[in-house]
């Protein structure tokens, strides 16, 4: 049997309209570069496997975020054992053309990746979810399995923070 | 005039640059599609899916339930094999392993990876973008982080075509007999010979496609793809036999049966399956 969706979309359609929302979710769940690759690989390679259980009873977004959460949890023990910092490393991205603008893009990322060291497991994957990725909160709930009223309150909470931090910072 | 404060709008700032900076690249993304790809056409069962049993899989089997299952499911098709071999008729046999097949394919992880587009003989997916359709453009436009951190090669070896490939396909003659190639080497030269194995099964070139298996191992003894090695040459001794005249039924179901026992959870399963069988069915057209 094909894994395919409700909507008829196989794997290789799933693939490509989800990948950055995978991978951008394992950098901010603090992935280390190093590991970047094989958990982001480990992340379809689940799907593929999984994706006849797929019944729709969520959004395929939270779904994938189930299994991004958990390899991504793995991937930072794995770096924890072999001693390695777990290192968000953005810098060289390339972000932009513009050499200007993608050094403000580098710098705006490692100020995220020094606020999501500091907030939390918890606070951590709902900034990503609702202000990263900019899902629904009744989604973000979901997806991490939690009230939606809690749901809005760490939201609101995290916001303070990421507020407070910006502000410490001073002008970006 | 715009509704954000000066704060909201440092906020904005920051959370865009950030997103910006968190995006994959076009080369990220073809990258780790080719090496998805091979690591599932490899049957690879990465160490986080067991934790995702009770919860993403919502309710599905464990890993390890799965792969029980598939012995089980195997030794059904064994058992289906024998009843053939006691008078069963092709056609019925051929009902039951599809049926067993189905079953198989709802329950068992293995049988998830044969997407059977291009194989002969196989119903078509749904066409995808491929891979190959969007390396170019990553290619197009390579990144500063790519150039300076060249990437590491994919965990796993065998390649995923639209029906689970043996390797990718590449213009590529059979290589002569060469020395014994250093470890780090063998992994390529198995990959370019089963490249040429794929192509000549597809073109229905069996004698090429044992040629070239023969060589590999010669070349290649001990190499990490066996199971590619042994789905490849039962398919061909499938073939081969279709080839040179009527096939031998008990032969080609003792070909399957004997890829079957000793790889019950391949995902070449269900495509050396379906290959050989297809032989069968020529055969009886010609009648």
């Amino acid at each position: 049997m094909a894994p395919v969706v409700r909507d008829g979309t196989g794997f290789e359609a799933i693939y490509g309209e989800h990948f950055a929302f995978v991978w951008r979710c394992l950098r901010g769940l603090g992935v280390p570069e190093a590991a970047l690759d094989d958990a982001a690989q480990d992340v379809f390679v689940i799907v593929h496997r999984r994706l006849p259980e797929f019944r729709g009873e969520s959004t395929l977004r939270t779904w994938l975020y189930a299994i991004v959460r958990n390899v991504a949890s793995n991937a930072r023990r794995s770096q924890r054992r072999k001693g390695e910092l777990a290192e968000l490393p953005l810098d060289a991205a390339a972000t932009s053309g513009d050499p200007h603008q993608s050094a403000q893009d580098q710098q705006a990322a490692r100020f995220v990746r020094s606020f999501l060291e500091g907030v939390g497991d918890k606070k951590r994957e709902l900034f990503v979810l609702a202000v990263i990725e900019q899902m629904s909160v009744p989604e973000v709930a979901e997806a991490l399995g939690i009230p939606l009223n809690t749901a809005y309150t760490r939201l609101r909470s995290v916001r303070a923070d990421f507020q407070a931090a910006l502000a410490q910072r001073g002008t970006p | 005039m715009s509704d954000f404060s000066r704060d909201e709008l440092d906020v904005l700032d920051v959370l865009a640059g950030a997103r910006r900076a968190l995006e994959p690249t076009a080369r990220d993304t073809a990258r780790v599609l080719h090496n998805a790809r091979l690591a599932i056409g490899s049957g690879a069962v990465p160490a986080a899916d067991a934790a995702l049993a009770s919860g993403a899989g919502k309710g599905a089997m464990t890993g390890a339930l799965a792969k029980q299952a598939a012995s089980w499911l195997a030794v059904a098709g064994i058992a289906a094999w024998l009843g053939y071999h006691a008078g069963l008729s092709a056609g019925e046999l051929r009902a039951r392993e599809a049926n067993a097949a189905s079953t198989r394919a709802a329950t068992a992880p293995a049988s998830l990876a044969p997407r059977t587009g291009s194989a002969p003989n196989v119903p078509a997916q749904p066409s995808v973008p491929s891979s190959e359709a969007r390396a170019p453009a990553s290619e197009a436009a390579p990144t500063a982080r790519a150039a300076a951190q060249p990437r590491r090669k994919p965990k796993i070896a065998p390649e995923v075509d639209e029906a689970p490939a043996l390797a990718p396909e590449v213009d590529e003659a059979p290589a002569l007999a060469a020395p014994p190639p250093a470890p780090s080497a063998s992994l390529d030269a198995e990959i370019k010979a089963l490249r040429y194995v794929e192509r000549a099964l597809r073109n229905r070139e069996p004698h090429n496609a044992l040629a070239r298996l023969a060589q590999l191992d010669r070349e290649v003894p001990d190499g990490q793809m066996k199971e590619e090695r042994a789905a490849a040459q039962a398919m061909a001794r499938c073939e081969e036999r279709a080839r040179s005249g009527a096939p031998d039924h008990a032969q080609v179901m003792q070909r399957v049966l004997e890829f079957s026992q000793q790889y019950p959870a391949s995902v070449y399963f269900a495509r050396v399956r379906q290959t050989c069988l297809a032989t069968i069915d020529r055969d009886a057209a010609t009648d």
